[in-house]
């Protein structure tokens, strides 16, 4: 019997081991194709990726200077955003496109491993190849840092990342969040840039005992990873602005009392307003359109 | 002729903060105090941002009573925050009294900035815009670091 037993633990550790495999996406699957470097810029802010890769609290120039530092707090540990700068070494000047590709659609590195996803890839999953491709091109315009990444800081067991590989296969899916089919092309265009590279959701949505979004309250609000207090519902179950108020919060960080959006939020006001405006509208017309999730 | 008017939507845009008389903050109520004193910023920034949107017409008094409404909420804002004074329902993060200096800092710059806002007198829409942007450009600075995100 214990034979039999043995086996079956070998059994099962092999097709897990199998199942965590980190994906790949080879050059072979990108044909050549000139890249939309304003494209790739609009979805560098959309992105928010200087939030995470500038400097913390940078403004202005310095938000395209990609050397990582910034801390995410979080329950599982501190994770240190790294150095994405074109320098060949330091950053990710080495990386091939399909590298980068690979990283932003799978999460997995050019060496194999999963990242943490910390780095919200399990949004920027529902973009498209294309948009990735353009904004791998963006990136590699923008100045080198030297400055190295620094590791993150995450007790036993989150620094094991083949785990990781088990929460892909539970939370890891390009398919959209919502069926929005015959919307709106606005509320269409809003429903992309927020599932996707806006990544609004990681923030704004609860999530379950395995660390994967409670997609059935997309949207409704959660538990303030950083500390205290929540981040709010943005659904019309809780939010009654208009669309006009929405996209002039997200330019200015206005409320419509004329608040100011507080903690994070104004981080991502600063790349919102970057945004031109009909990106901004979008955005609201698909947050008037979600499905109402009523407040807790 | 016109003066009546815009005094009055003056009026209605702070009267948007007023609060009745039975709900008022007492002197001992710290957070109900600080809360007021920047709910009346808000109407005063409302106020600013409706005449540079060109929505309520520039009248250089009506400026600077706006200017002066959020000096004066500046000037005792940094003395409402006493130690243990931030519960859990609190909207200001815990760093406003761990990072003492830096909040102290923060508000320090408020003062000044609106101050200067006042002092500088704008009698002109150009002058009013840039004078509101630098005193609005605190807003998010000290809120980033020390406000919970819910706004």
């Amino acid at each position: 019997m214990w034979k039999s037993l043995a086996a079956l633990a070998v059994l099962l550790a092999g097709a897990a081991w199998y199942l965590t495999e980190p994906a790949r996406i080879e050059a072979a699957a990108l044909p050549p194709r000139t890249p939309d470097l304003a494209n790739g810029a609009r979805l560098f802010d959309a992105g928010g990726c200087a939030s995470c890769h500038a400097a913390p609290r940078a403004e202005g120039e310095a938000r395209r200077l990609l050397e990582g530092g910034v801390r995410l707090v979080s329950p599982f540990g501190t994770f240190v955003g790294p150095n994405i700068s074109p320098h060949p070494t330091a950053g990710i000047g080495g990386w091939s496109e399909a590298d980068f590709v690979t990283a932003m659609l799978k999460g997995s590195s050019p060496d194999g491993r999963h990242y943490y996803p910390a780095f919200p890839y399990a949004s920027y999953a529902r973009m498209r190849t294309e948009d990735v491709r353009d904004l791998w091109a963006f990136l590699r315009t923008l100045p080198e840092s030297a400055r190295p990444s620094e590791p993150h800081a995450l007790p036993f067991p989150f620094g094991i990342r083949r785990g990781i590989g088990l929460w892909k296969l539970l939370h890891l899916s390009p398919a959209p969040v919502l069926d929005l089919a015959g919307a709106p092309e606005d509320v269409r265009r809003g429903q992309y840039l927020v599932e996707g590279p806006g990544h609004c959701g990681e923030c704004h949505t609860p999530r379950d005992r395995t660390g994967g979004l409670d997609l059935a309250r997309w949207l409704g609000g959660a538990p303030n990873p950083e500390g205290r207090g929540t981040i709010p519902n943005i659904t019309p179950g809780r939010l009654a602005w208009s669309a006009a108020d929405i996209a002039y919060y997200l330019e200015s960080g206005f409320t419509p009392d004329f608040d100011s959006a507080g903690g994070t939020m104004a981080e991502v006001v600063r790349n919102m307003a970057r945004l031109p405006a009909e990106d901004r509208a979008a955005i609201a017309a698909y947050l008037k359109a979600v499905p109402a999730v009523a407040p807790r | 002729m016109r003066l009546p008017a815009i005094l009055a939507g003056a009026a209605l845009a702070l009267a948007g903060a007023a609060v009745p008389a039975q709900q008022a903050p007492t002197v001992g109520d710290a957070q109900a105090l600080r809360t007021q004193a920047m709910k009346n910023v808000g109407a005063s920034v409302a106020l600013g941002a409706a005449i540079l949107k060109g929505e309520a017409p520039f009248e250089p008094r009506v400026a600077q009573a706006l200017l002066a409404t959020i000096n004066s909420s500046a000037l005792g804002f940094g003395l409402m925050f006493p130690e243990g004074s931030i519960g859990p329902d609190s909207k200001a993060k815990d760093n406003v009294l761990t990072d003492r200096a830096g909040f102290e800092a923060a508000v320090n710059k408020f003062i000044a900035d609106s101050a200067a806002a006042v002092a500088a007198k704008p009698a002109d829409m150009a002058a009013f815009q840039a004078q509101f942007g630098a005193v609005t450009a605190n807003c998010r600075a000290c809120h980033e670091v020390f406000r919970q995100p819910q706004n």
